[in-house]
């Protein structure tokens, strides 16, 4: 185990995903302007590496002036009825820019800011109207580097060393579980320094019940298995055109956020749960995909067969991600088997070679000219033929991807492709202790997937990577191995993993950026 | 004296102690010049080069199939026959389909490497933002796609590393952009001017106050990379002051708009249809351009590996571009699409070309940089490349030119850059490259 070393101090702007959730709960506005800033390096939606340079800036003026001229026109009577008098009062005013900058600066509010504030209202009130001020007052704080960017600084202690204060925790707390900044009672218990790691705990079980944070924890599942098109899907009819109803497609988020809701949220938690559950959530449009039917329009838990199904990694979403987005038969075992190899067990496997993928089909076409009349496995494995550089790269990831060869790229369970049966069992596969080298199904695999403690520091580590917004190498080693341990010591409960990373210190300890 | 006082007052005195400058706003002022650019990226290839490149050279040339639809314009365009991109550096999974679109205005020779394999960044500013920027340009992208940018595939234009300028999807967005806080002509009064200059003055106020908010904000953080991101914004801030301060000026001058520029109709939300977004978001850019709205424009027509059906073109028969048609080499079809595609731009240059500009046209005065980020197949070699306009400048125009050996396209970008007034010696991995011999 390596020694715990903390990440780096940063600050980082509100990704896109965190800005529309933040402005709405600050101002009861949709922030309907398209954004195209985030920074998904790490895997995860966030805005850590992203620098707020003219193009961002201009998008979010023009988009923060129509929220503020929404906000005064349409909320603000209601939020605060003082601006209903007349004539509104200067101590309306001032209650005003207390509430609203204490939230928007998610604490960072005080008397010598808000009597700032106050007096830029002043100026801008010669020149314009009451509410025009306020508006482009409301503008001023909405594009304020305090609300636009989460900090993560930190105060050296008395021990030397650096320690987010109780606002920053509360921010990084609601932000990684909500997406949004904290509410009232968080902001509350911050303000008030009683952020002890009790009361830290029961925030971070009052949140996960909410619905952004139920919001957010299937988001997390979804960056983790790689599923960010699933929203594309519900939202873009063309987006996969192997969907003969755009219906089907559309249904598939909702599946996938159902199931990891009803494990997570409604259910026990378990990690081993989400990979061994045989249910799912179906309507309409998907139940077909099971070989079921359904008449309803909204999704319904249904039991599958424990044979075909088991798992987060046999859903219908999961597995139609993961193919071709064109031919409703072709799988991709290349990405099914990377997405095990990197994200359940974090090991790494090298970048592409580069190989023309093109010109490689048209040799292979030449001495086999039925070769698109193979199954995708068989189309593959004569692919791996074309170089000992092919194998030795592939060999590392494929037969998990062949392990999925029943699943087709609708995510139906199938056994025959291109009238030739499917062959899914492998005997090769190197994936250390635990894990043996021959297997029938990825249903077979999962079992010893779960046993295996590598997935439970893996998925550790995603988390982390997902909370901090960076990947910094070996800073996350010990941390995630702290918090892999304590996952399989509880019986792989993710809440209970939830709760012990939001309250541990380790989250809260920084390291200074300057030498 | 203000921050805003020093900005100017920064900005005249380096104008007077700095000669190239000094000369290249007079350059900029002169009737006599390119006013404005677009740079257009096709994608997804060509099945043989003889579809998209003529086989004669000089100015006596017969149209290839792809080109016949714009004949018409042959007298204002040069073809380049023998441009490649840069072969090298980190190459994220997918073949060149990532990483060739963010080189190609570029010049940079690979790009960025991101950590998970699959995506990449830019290494450096492209051309357009370049030129935007050395002659005090406005700029807008525009993405006829439907689909956000989200990678390289549809981001082909940058401000810097790592530092995409994402292209806008929606038409209305681009009208918000474009046309949402301009006056349109003829409405002008002095009430109306009184009430916009106000605003004006107000947004400057509110902007003022942001460098305020970030210098304090700035005085809390350790460490240099974390104050990098703050240097960024306030630069951003400081160049959203001068584009207000102008239009204060312009207001306060009430300077008239050009007799021809009349505001298009926001196009509110559309269908998804392709040729439907596509004239949406070139209308908006030609009526932009004949109000001087923006100067530098970006197009991204498709994305690397799209997959449009084309079923508005007569005689297409395929459910995907890309892998049916392109990886299948299916060469009919795929003439047909990049027929639309070519047409579409000639089209654009074509009422440009009908629109008077002082004693010229609009194409005259402007300079359209059409390209593929692809050429046969996953090939990044013998690029498509075709110059529309540009005479202003001096490029003489009406040409076909076959390189006699391969010339990468840091080149031709700074032939481009040089002809609209940039004056660079070279840009992206190659920044004494020089310009393209014979264009």
């Amino acid at each position: 185990m390596v020694a715990y070393q903390a990440p780096q101090q940063q600050i980082r702007l509100l990704s896109p995903r965190e800005l529309k959730n933040t402005v709405f709960d600050l101002t009861q506005v949709e922030l309907s302007a398209e954004l195209n800033f985030g920074d998904y390096s790490t895997g995860y939606d966030t805005g850590s590496g992203v620098k707020l340079g003219e193009d961002i800036l201009v998008t979010l003026m023009g988009a923060m002036e129509s929220v503020a001229s929404n906000y005064v026109s349409l909320r603000l009577n209601q939020a605060f009825p003082c601006f209903s008098e007349n004539p509104v009062t200067d101590q309306c005013v001032q209650s005003w820019i207390r509430e609203f900058s204490l939230q928007a600066y998610r604490g960072y509010s005080d008397a010598e800011l808000q009597e700032e504030l106050f007096s830029h209202f002043q100026r801008l009130s010669r020149d314009t109207d009451l509410r025009s001020a306020v508006s482009l007052l409301t503008l001023r704080i909405l594009l304020s580097p305090r609300f636009l960017y989460r900090t993560e600084m930190g105060e050296q202690q008395e021990d030397g060393r650096i320690w987010l204060n109780d606002l920053e925790r509360a921010s990084l707390v609601s932000y990684a579980l909500t997406g949004s900044m904290p509410d009232q009672a968080l902001l509350q218990d911050a303000l008030e320094n009683q952020l002890d790691e009790a009361t830290l705990r029961s925030h971070v079980r009052r949140l996960l019940q909410t619905e952004r944070g139920r919001e957010r924890v299937s988001e997390f599942f979804q960056y983790w298995l790689r599923l960010y098109s699933l929203n594309n899907l519900k939202t873009d009819a063309n987006a996969a055109p192997k969907f003969e109803d755009s219906q089907v497609a559309a249904s598939l988020l909702d599946e996938f956020r159902s199931f990891v809701q009803s494990v997570v949220i409604d259910g026990d938690s378990r990690l081993s749960t989400l990979f061994l559950s045989n249910h799912t959530f179906v309507n309409r449009h998907t139940a077909p995909l099971y070989g079921l039917s359904s008449s309803s329009d909204q999704m319904e838990r249904v039991n599958l067969r424990p044979r075909e199904r088991q798992g987060i990694l046999t859903l219908a979403s999961f597995l139609s991600v993961h193919a071709s987005e064109v031919e409703d038969f072709r799988d991709s075992p290349t990405e099914r088997g990377i997405l095990v190899k990197e994200q359940l067990l974090c090991e790494t496997v090298g970048l592409p070679s580069g190989i023309d993928v093109d010109s490689a089909t048209q040799s292979i076409l030449e001495t086999h000219p039925n070769f698109r009349s193979f199954t995708v496995r068989e189309q593959f494995e004569l692919m791996m033929e074309q170089g000992p550089s092919c194998v030795a790269c592939h060999s590392q990831f494929m037969p998990f991807g062949y392990l999925f060869g029943n699943y087709n790229a609708l995510g139906q369970f199938v056994t025959v492709q291109n009238d030739r049966p499917i062959q899914a069992s492998v005997d090769n596969l190197q994936a250390g202790e635990g894990i043996r080298s021959a297997y029938g199904s990825i249903v077979e695999l999962v079992p010893d997937l779960v046993r295996d403690p590598r997935l439970s520091h893996c998925f550790a580590k995603n988390l982390v990577r997902y909370t901090l917004g960076y990947s910094l190498g070996e800073d996350f080693e010990s941390i995630s191995w702290l918090l892999g341990t304590h996952l399989q010591q509880n019986n792989l409960v993710i809440s209970s993993l939830f709760e012990e990373l939001y309250s541990s210190p380790l989250i809260f300890q920084r390291r200074s950026v300057t030498p | 004296m203000k921050r805003r006082d020093f900005v100017f007052g920064s900005l005249k005195a380096m104008i007077l102690l700095n000669p190239v400058l000094s000369l290249r706003l007079a350059s900029a002022q002169s009737a006599n010049r390119i006013k404005r650019a677009m740079f257009w990226m096709q994608c997804n290839g060509y099945s043989t080069a003889s579809d998209f490149f003529p086989s004669q050279a000089g100015t006596n040339f017969t149209m290839s199939p792809i080109l016949q639809p714009i004949a018409d314009l042959r007298g204002d365009m040069v073809i380049v026959n023998g441009i490649n991109l840069p072969d090298g550096g980190f190459k994220p999974k997918g073949n060149n389909h990532v990483c060739s679109p963010a080189k190609l205005f570029s010049g940079y020779n690979g790009v960025g490497d991101v950590g998970n394999g699959e995506d990449g960044s830019h290494l450096g500013p492209s051309v357009d933002h370049i030129i935007a920027q050395r002659l005090n340009m406005r700029t807008i992208e525009v993405s006829i796609d439907p689909r956000p940018p989200r990678t390289l595939r549809s981001r082909p234009f940058a401000r810097g590393a790592n530092q995409p300028k994402v292209a806008i999807t929606e038409p209305s967005q681009v009208w918000s952009n474009l046309f949402g806080n301009a006056t349109p002509p003829g409405q002008q009064n002095n009430e109306a001017l009184e009430q916009r200059l106000t605003f004006l003055r107000a947004k400057r106020s509110v902007l003022d106050d942001l460098t305020g908010d970030l210098t304090r904000f700035r005085r809390e953080l350790a460490g240099d990379t974390e104050k990098l991101k703050l240097d960024i914004h306030e630069d951003a801030i400081r160049r959203a002051e001068l584009s207000v301060a102008e239009d204060i000026r312009q207001t306060e001058a009430a300077v008239p708009p050009p007799s021809l520029c009349a505001f298009p109709d926001n196009p509110g939300t559309l269908d998804t249809l392709i040729p439907t977004r596509a004239r949406a978001h070139m209308d908006l850019l030609f009526a932009a351009y004949v109000c001087d709205l923006v100067q530098v424009t970006g197009v991204v027509w498709g994305w690397s590996g799209y997959r449009w059906l084309y079923d508005w073109v007569p005689g297409t028969n395929f459910t995907n571009y890309h892998e049916e048609v392109a990886h299948g080499n299916i060469r009919d079809q795929w003439l047909l699409g990049h027929r639309w595609d070519w047409s579409q731009l000639g089209a654009f240059a074509r009422r440009l070309k009908e629109t008077p500009d002082g004693s010229s046209n609009m194409l005259d005065t402007s300079l359209i940089l059409g390209m593929n980020h692809f050429g046969r197949h996953h090939r990044i070699t013998q690029i498509p490349t075709v110059i529309f306009g540009g005479s202003a400048g001096g490029l003489q125009t009406g040409r076909n030119i076959i390189l006699p050996s391969a010339q990468l396209n840091d080149r031709l970008l700074t032939s481009v850059a040089n002809y609209m007034g940039a004056d660079i010696r070279g840009l992206g991995s190659n920044p004494n490259c020089g310009p393209l011999p014979g264009l």
